[in-house]
């Protein structure tokens, strides 16, 4: 019966013999595969003669004081069949090791705001957001099997540990178009700087219009990707209600479901897509319970009679309306002689609510419609192998729609309304682990209107080490 | 404006620390990849060096995979690759260096099928080939041989010869669990001259000890040996460029090498090592 597993062992062991020649030489026999002595080759000097045999070692000495036997071929064989069982099982082990990926990146920042000042506003909250602080510090695990994918990722920082992403995926290796099923929370496929990685980008943060229409970017539901040479496909039915929301975390306030998809085409220098989502929101103002209070009008230190107030309680109440958007995105790549890479992307989405102020069961109503519209147009200059620079310009226009002859109490935000950010940075790539940045972003227009509530001009200093 | 202030002083900081780029030294290049290739390589920086003293070329190995990861990570400069890149690969090396990278070929191989010198086999075709490597041939007997195991020997999966292999030869079918893998086409050389009954895949340039099966399209096609010009009319079923890759478009030092394989006395070279010159 042949021996499969034998050569790496053989190779093994000629190693090791010729790392030990004593071990050879002191058995006879010629090392494997020797090669022959050259034919003019001087003849070998007599071999010295065997220097007296050592001591034996007092724990391998026989009990009846005889020498140890020399090993012989087959005592050699056993043991290269049992380091060969040892060999096999240890490569297993590391083989399916090889398919985990562990990845990681850490980004410590320090920000500096125009609009910090000593002090604490009314509600005691600190005037200064100039900090120090972990901005990310995540850990992703990827194993790739057979036709199965595992994927988590995790973000630990000042604020807890938050669960990223947790895919679980089949993927196709059947079919010609890469398919690829996921169930599980990810980033819903809309855009390109949803998608992008926050240890690629090139700005410390996603624009204001991306972090307003997809908060959090992920969401949980199923996934389907579809690759064929320069097409591709993303699409997903998801919650719709994003993951960390305030109200509703970890649940989904309404039966429908949303549904998000980008379709594109990847031509190596360009990159095109549009994208969509449709489905349904609530809009929800959280009740509030009954306050009992008064104010001690005489000042006997009791609260009696009309002194006494109540502020009843008022119930949660929330409406349920559509949601639709659409987005185009657009990235391209040069090759700048002599100074490196040149990347220009842009995008833009448009986001459509209707009848955001009451149950959408009632009849259309223009006067509760949100019209909202973002873009983004990024240009990133490398030089040479470790310094890119990098401009930014984003606007978001949180309402567009008319409300012409609407009452005063639906009157919306003004559709002038905008905020448009001027971002530049330099990116050094210190090594393939570290990248330290600078970034200033100037913000013009209404910085009120932003998902957080600090929304102003900024410098950011940021190390970010992965691996 | 005090964040104006700050923002100039440290742009400044950063500029003047990225300026001197850590970069080994001008004149050095760094090459990285395929394994198929780290002999060509070698030899092709030997000769460089030799004829352009003070340049440096420093060639290792690893797999096509590992050097186009240390392409995207910029650990190397050149990488050297039997496949092309793939799409994700492509992705990151745009996302870190805004490029998609320049392809360059700089010879042709025959991707050949070894086995032990002693194997009456002589030629075998694509379809045998597929059945050994799944798992579903598993007997010497089933191809007109002996009453014999196969033992099959295969590639890390960082190495572009089994990727390529992967998918020409078992049309993206999964290698069966029994073949072993080597660390480089010299170990599975080395381990088909050594086994008799074994069966292997690499480079055309590794014949020491074993034998090159021809190879048929089909069982209706004619046998085919991988030579200089089967390979580059592509009439051997398994030919396949080897590339060179870079960032962006070669200047320098990389340029001057790159030119220089691509030149003349680079090609020679390749035939000499056992590859095959593009023309």
């Amino acid at each position: 019966m042949n021996k499969p597993n034998r050569a790496p062992f053989v190779a093994f062991l000629f190693a090791t013999m010729c790392a030990a020649p004593s071990f050879a030489i002191a058995q006879g026999a010629p090392p494997l595969d020797a090669p022959p002595p050259p034919a003019d080759a001087p003849e070998p000097p007599d071999a010295p003669a065997p220097a007296d045999p050592p001591a034996p070692r007092a724990d391998s000495t026989p009990a009846d004081g005889a020498a140890a036997p020399a090993p012989n071929l087959s005592d050699v064989a056993a043991k290269v069949d049992g380091l060969e069982e040892a060999f096999n099982g240890t490569k297993a082990t590391v083989d399916g090791l090889s398919k985990l990926k562990i990845s990681g990146y850490i980004q410590g920042r320090l920000e500096l705001h125009e609009i910090s000042k000593s002090g604490v506003d009314d509600a005691g909250k600190p005037l200064i957001f100039d900090r120090f602080y972990v901005r990310r510090g995540r850990l992703k695990a990827l194993y790739s099997g057979t036709n199965a994918e595992y994927m988590l990722q995790i973000d630990a920082t000042g604020d807890g540990v938050v669960l990223k992403d947790a895919e679980a995926s089949i993927v196709d290796s059947w079919t010609p178009f890469n398919f690829k099923l996921t169930v599980g929370q990810f980033k819903v496929p809309f855009g390109y700087e949803v998608l992008q990685s926050s240890g690629d980008r090139e700005m410390p943060e996603r624009s204001l219009y991306i972090r307003s229409f997809f908060p959090n970017e992920r969401d949980r539901g199923i996934r389907l990707n579809a690759s064929r040479d320069w097409f591709r496909f993303s699409g997903a039915v998801v919650n719709g209600n994003f993951i960390q929301d305030s109200i509703y975390a970890n649940t989904d306030p309404n039966g429908w479901k949303d549904v998000v998809a980008r379709v594109g085409g990847d031509f190596d220098w360009l990159v095109v897509g549009i994208s969509g989502s449709y489905g349904k929101a609530l809009n929800t103002t959280l009740g509030k319970p009954a306050v009992i209070g008064g104010t001690d009008a005489n000042g006997d230190k009791v609260l009696t009679g009309s002194e006494v107030s109540i502020t009843p309680a008022t119930p949660t109440t929330y409406t349920a309306y559509l949601r639709a958007r659409v987005g185009v995105d657009v990235q391209t790549y040069f090759d700048v002689p002599g100074v490196g890479g040149l990347a220009l992307k842009g995008e833009a989405a448009l986001s459509r609510d209707r009848n955001t102020g009451a149950p959408s069961t009632l009849p259309a109503d223009p006067c509760k419609d949100v019209v909202a519209l973002g873009w983004i147009v990024t240009g990133v200059q490398n030089m040479g192998d470790h310094f890119g620079v990098v401009a930014r310009v984003d606007q978001y226009r949180p309402n567009l729609a008319e409300r012409t002859g609407c009452t005063a109490s639906l009157a919306a935000t003004p559709t002038s309304t905008k905020t448009t950010t001027f971002g530049f940075g330099l990116n050094l790539y210190v090594s393939s682990n570290a990248k330290l940045s600078v970034f200033g972003e100037k913000v013009t227009g209404r910085q009120d209107i932003a998902p957080t509530d600090r929304y102003d001009d900024r410098v950011t200093v940021q190390l970010q080490a992965k691996f | 404006m005090k964040l104006t202030r700050f923002a100039f002083l440290t742009l400044g900081v950063l500029a003047g620390i990225s300026l001197p780029a850590p970069k080994a030294r001008a004149g050095d290049v760094t090459v990285k990849g395929s394994d198929t290739m780290v002999i060509l390589g070698q030899r092709w920086a030997e000769e460089y060096m030799k004829k352009n003293p003070g340049s440096t070329i420093q060639v290792t190995g690893g797999g096509s995979g590992t050097g186009i990861s240390a392409l995207i990570n910029g650990t190397t400069d050149i990488c050297q690759a039997s496949r092309t890149m793939k799409t994700a690969e492509k992705e990151k090396l745009r996302e870190r260096f805004a490029t998609t990278g320049v392809e360059i070929p700089v010879a042709k191989d025959g991707l050949s099928l070894y086995v032990n010198a002693a194997n009456p086999l002589n030629e075998i075709t694509m379809d045998q080939a597929k059945q050994i490597f799944t798992g579903k041939v598993t007997n010497w007997k089933d191809l007109g041989g002996a009453d014999a195991k196969i033992i099959a020997y295969s590639r890390e999966n960082s190495s572009g010869t089994y990727v390529f292999f992967k998918e020409h030869v078992l049309q993206n079918a999964d290698f069966t669990p029994r073949a072993q893998n080597m660390p480089g086409t010299a170990a599975v050389v080395n381990a088909v001259g050594k086994e008799k009954f074994s069966i292997g895949y690499g480079g055309a340039a590794y014949s020491k000890g074993i034998k090159i099966l021809k190879v048929k399209k089909d069982a209706g096609s004619p046998a085919i040996a991988p030579d200089k010009t089967t390979v580059q009319n592509g009439t051997y079923a398994l030919s396949r460029p080897l590339f060179f890759y870079v960032r962006n478009k070669p200047a320098g030092d990389i340029k001057a090498f790159v030119d220089w394989v691509l030149g003349a006395d680079g090609q020679a070279l390749v035939e000499k090592i056992g590859y095959f010159p593009l023309k």
